[in-house]
């Protein structure tokens, strides 16, 4: 048998990590309610991770800035990606200027960051959110008048009684309603969420315990 | 909204509001040049705030500071946090990247470590014993409605491979029925989530409609009439 395996040095390290983490879920305390030293290097790692993926994120953030300067370079929609730019430096430099401020003045002071949040992204954000009513109204009729069959017509039935018996008007003249929605809340959707949620749980096991055992190996490249 | 006791910068800030909405909504016409401005803008801004709450909540206080005012222990500590942090930043250079690997490799260990645990300990085991004592909270007729449901659903996730139809014995027929029994609650269930999206989404509408309607009445007509 011809075993080649690759990236021998990052899977040791994903597997042994995993390993000791995953342990530590269940040997982290002793009966006294203790940490244990496998618990201790469960948290000191849990705790790791957290800045390992904060400085993943920037990193991410870093790249994107690449990419769109290649655009830019490139002439490739560059007017767009200067503006993705410009926000981006713009909004760093006004946030790094705040948390020096914060510092030199040992007191909260975000109010410039906070003016970009509350007056260019949370109004995109929620006009985004508005649109969707609109895209999905749209989704809803094309799939009536495209895809119409016996689970479609349940998938729109269930949807305009949710619809219908959330007015509280309609609950008020006809409390039958509100009660179907109830039931409809309580019973089949919950046992479909229910399926759903065991499903991705053992989806995700699965998918865990090919990476810890070396099946998947997503951190080459 | 009364422009006379408002600062430049909070009226400035509402004009931009209001003329990003405008822009977003502009969307409903068909993809166009003012709706690609306002994403290419939230998107920039959105990636520097992210930055900004990330230095600021987790890079600082758990890398930087500690280094430059903490004990021995401490520095100690930082330090192994520094060292996979620096590897991954090698990964922003296409050179470099293949350095940041062992680093990615600690990150998808502990990911799916902690995927594993929050499977078994958070939905696998809660979901179980919740779905056992469905008779006694929902009554006989509720609770084999439930079981039945959940049961046909999960069945739906099939994680082998699905065999010829022409090889079909009577129990993967039996079991075909429950998955198709099991599509129809998942189409409830999306039905339901849907409606719940739908209801969030035209409350944002109207927040959007009574915002534009407040500042060209209490802003824009008052100008104009003057």
């Amino acid at each position: 048998m011809n075993l080649k395996l690759k990236s021998p040095i990052s899977t040791a390290i994903a597997i042994g990590v995993g390993v000791v983490v995953l342990l530590g879920y269940f040997f982290g305390g002793d009966p006294a309610g203790e940490l244990t030293t496998l618990g201790l290097l469960r948290d000191f790692l849990l705790q790791g991770a957290i800045v390992w993926a904060a400085v993943a994120m920037l990193v991410g953030i870093a790249n994107l800035a690449s990419v769109h300067l290649g655009k830019v370079r490139a002439d490739e929609e560059g007017s767009f990606s200067f503006i993705l730019l410009l926000s981006l430096i713009i909004t760093l430099g006004v946030g790094l200027y705040d948390i020096i401020k914060t510092h030199t003045d040992q007191q909260l002071n975000f109010q410039r960051t906070s003016w970009i949040f509350n007056y260019i992204q949370l109004p995109i954000e929620t006009s985004l959110m508005a649109v969707l009513a609109v895209s999905l109204t749209y989704a809803a009729v094309r799939l009536l008048t495209r895809r119409l069959n016996l689970l479609s017509a349940v998938f729109i039935g269930v949807v305009l009684m949710l619809l219908i018996g959330a007015v509280p008007q309609v609950a008020a003249l006809a409390p039958l309603f509100a009660e179907i929605r109830n039931w409809i809340l309580q019973i089949p959707t919950m046992a479909g969420a229910r399926g759903i949620l065991l499903g991705v749980a053992l989806g995700t096991i699965a998918t865990g315990i090919r990476i810890l055992t070396g099946g998947d190996r997503p951190y080459r490249g | 909204m009364n422009a006379a006791e408002m600062s430049i910068a909070d009226l400035s800030g509402l004009l931009l509001s209001f003329s990003f909405t405008i822009f977003v909504f502009s969307y409903i016409f068909g993809d166009n040049l003012l709706f690609r401005l306002a994403t290419h803008i939230f998107i920039g801004v959105a990636a520097g705030y992210a930055s900004i709450v990330t230095l600021y909540n987790v890079i600082l206080p758990q890398l930087i500071l500690p280094l430059l005012s903490g004990g021995r222990d401490e520095m100690f500590l930082t330090i192994s946090l520094l060292i996979p942090s620096l590897l991954l930043l090698t990964k922003i250079s296409p050179r470099t990247s293949r350095l940041g690997n062992p680093a990615i490799a600690i990150l998808v260990g502990i990911g799916a470590a902690v995927a594993i645990g929050g499977a078994i300990f958070g939905t696998l085991f809660p979901q179980t014993s919740a779905a056992i004592n469905v008779f006694e909270k929902n009554g006989f007729i509720n609770g084999t409605i439930l079981v039945i449901g959940t049961l046909a659903t999960l069945l739906f996730f099939q994680f082998s491979t699905r065999g010829k139809e022409s090889s079909l014995t009577g129990m993967t027929q039996v079991a075909n029925a429950l998955r198709w029994i099991g599509k129809a609650f998942i189409a409830v269930t999306f039905g339901a989530l849907f409606a719940g999206v739908y209801i969030a989404a035209i409350t944002a509408l109207i927040e959007r409609f009574i915002f534009l309607w407040t500042f060209v009445k209490e802003l824009v007509l008052p100008a104009l009439l003057r």
